[in-house]
């Protein structure tokens, strides 16, 4: 889609054409004029309406990596390299799957079919998996094979379908999980007694930014010379 | 001449068989031992929304454990902290200077912190796992942006969970050897301001778990004696 600023362009550009047409070729008679003018309204309002002014003939090149990884899923031997690509094992990747794919984010009303949820999750789990410049949305569409747009798509789908799951997974433990914590803590300890109730840990990090945030950067600086989110998590 | 070869080489074979056998057995005997360790990474709440700039203390003061404690203590529970922490009934820190100098106060700071070892396991499961949260590559110049970024993270942590859920702890940390407690020490903020916010009743619960970890060493050297 063009940006405000393109289109406008283009319709000034247009402006200045009709008026430089009409000072050096004036019009002979008023019926003339009137179609000239109504072809020029025409033309104004459908650069008004089109959504996407640049050809279509250009097509990007692509040649993803992504059927990569399913080739390694075929082979134990090439486990280790799905999960270095993935950064889930084959069998958590298939557990994640059939998790999310009867998620209504997948499905959409029209006759384009969206891409299949394992090309989507796979696509969003590489992402996870890269920091810095490896992580640049340019970088994954090329190791995926699709469009820059895609992998945002992609991603957001993942990241709803996903966050449906929060209450599953992230929850409080039950009793008997509890004991088993309070339980490592005697074991670790070799005594029992009151430190056996602390079986919580809790701890702050700075998930680090790749870049200053444009919106109040300054509130992002971390004692760290760098700019990042703050995190708190309890964990056992 | 061939015989000989041949049987050095089933000999080579054999030793080289019964290794592989010998150490597929360890494996597998320390991945049940490690599989079957209650202590497993699982991360229960978390909270995020606050910029780098602001201290963990201040951070802890939005989560629903500070605001709501009884909902996920019971008892007398509570959770280990840091010293960047303050100290309550819910949250028992280590001891900040001057004070973690006291010889009690030491030996406590020593068998808390070897407790809190999980944090930097946990904190390496999670980052050398999803690499995105050592340089989150998302532009913030919106408040909807910032509330997507944050979102990053809750994802990271409920994919960590679901990982632990199908294939246990030890595969979870199959990646916290790309985040180091080197680069986690980066990330952490130590170096806090003093802060006032020792509450008495917190001091006093610490000072009666160091009073039992005393009671307990003093027991355990007699005992040691006695032998």
């Amino acid at each position: 889609m063009a940006t405000p600023e393109t289109r406008q362009e283009i319709i000034h550009a247009y402006l200045i054409l009709m008026l430089s047409r009409n000072i050096f070729t004036p019009y002979e008679t008023l019926e003339e004029a009137c179609q000239q003018f109504n072809v020029d309204m025409n033309v104004i309002l459908a650069l008004h309406e089109t959504r996407y002014l640049n050809g279509r003939e250009h097509r990007v090149p692509k040649s993803g990596q992504l059927h990569l990884a399913w080739e390694y899923a075929e082979d134990p031997a090439d486990h280790a390299r799905f999960a270095q690509m993935l950064r889930v094992s084959p069998h958590v990747f298939q557990t994640i799957l059939s998790l999310i794919q009867h998620h209504p984010v997948f499905t959409n009303h029209s006759n384009v079919a969206q891409a299949p949820v394992e090309v989507q999750l796979a696509v969003t789990l590489y992402r996870m998996g890269r920091y810095g410049n490896g992580a640049s949305i340019q970088d994954i569409a090329r190791v995926a094979g699709c469009s820059e747009g895609s992998v945002e798509n992609y991603t957001a789908h993942c990241f709803d379908a996903i966050e449906s799951l929060q209450q599953i997974f992230v929850r409080k433990l039950t009793p008997e999980e509890k004991e088993r914590e309070k339980q490592w803590i005697d074991e670790h300890l070799g005594f029992k007694g009151a430190w056996r109730d602390g079986w919580l840990m809790y701890d702050g990090t700075i998930v680090v930014l790749y870049q200053r945030p444009g919106l109040n950067g300054d509130a992002y600086y971390t004692r760290k010379s760098n700019y990042g989110l703050n995190v708190q998590v309890y964990f056992t | 001449m061939h015989i000989t070869l041949g049987s050095q080489i089933m000999v080579s074979m054999s030793r080289y068989i019964s290794l592989d056998t010998i150490l597929s057995f360890l494996a597998l005997f320390f991945h049940e031992q490690i599989g079957n360790a209650p202590s497993n990474l699982r991360v229960v709440d978390f909270s995020h929304g606050h910029t780098g700039s602001c201290h963990d203390a201040r951070a802890f003061e939005g989560t629903a454990a500070y605001k709501h404690a009884n909902w996920l203590f019971e008892g007398n529970e509570f959770a280990w902290v840091d010293s960047a922490y303050p100290c309550t009934t819910r949250t028992i820190p280590v001891h900040k200077e001057p004070a973690s100098h006291i010889p009690r106060n030491a030996i406590f700071d020593r068998y808390v912190s070897h407790l809190r070892v999980r944090s930097e396991h946990t904190m390496g499961a999670l980052k050398g796992r999803f690499q995105c949260l050592r340089g989150l590559r998302v532009p913030i110049n919106s408040k909807s942006q910032h509330v997507a970024a944050c979102r990053w993270v809750t994802i990271a942590i409920i994919l960590h969970n679901l990982i632990i859920d199908v294939e246990g702890a030890a595969s979870a940390a199959e990646f916290s050897g790309v985040h180091t407690p080197f680069e986690e020490a980066e990330d952490t903020d130590l170096q806090s301001e003093a802060s006032d916010a020792v509450l008495l009743e917190g001091e006093e619960k610490r000072e009666m778990l160091i009073d039992v970890l005393m009671a307990w060493r003093v027991m355990r050297d007699e005992e040691n004696d006695g032998d």
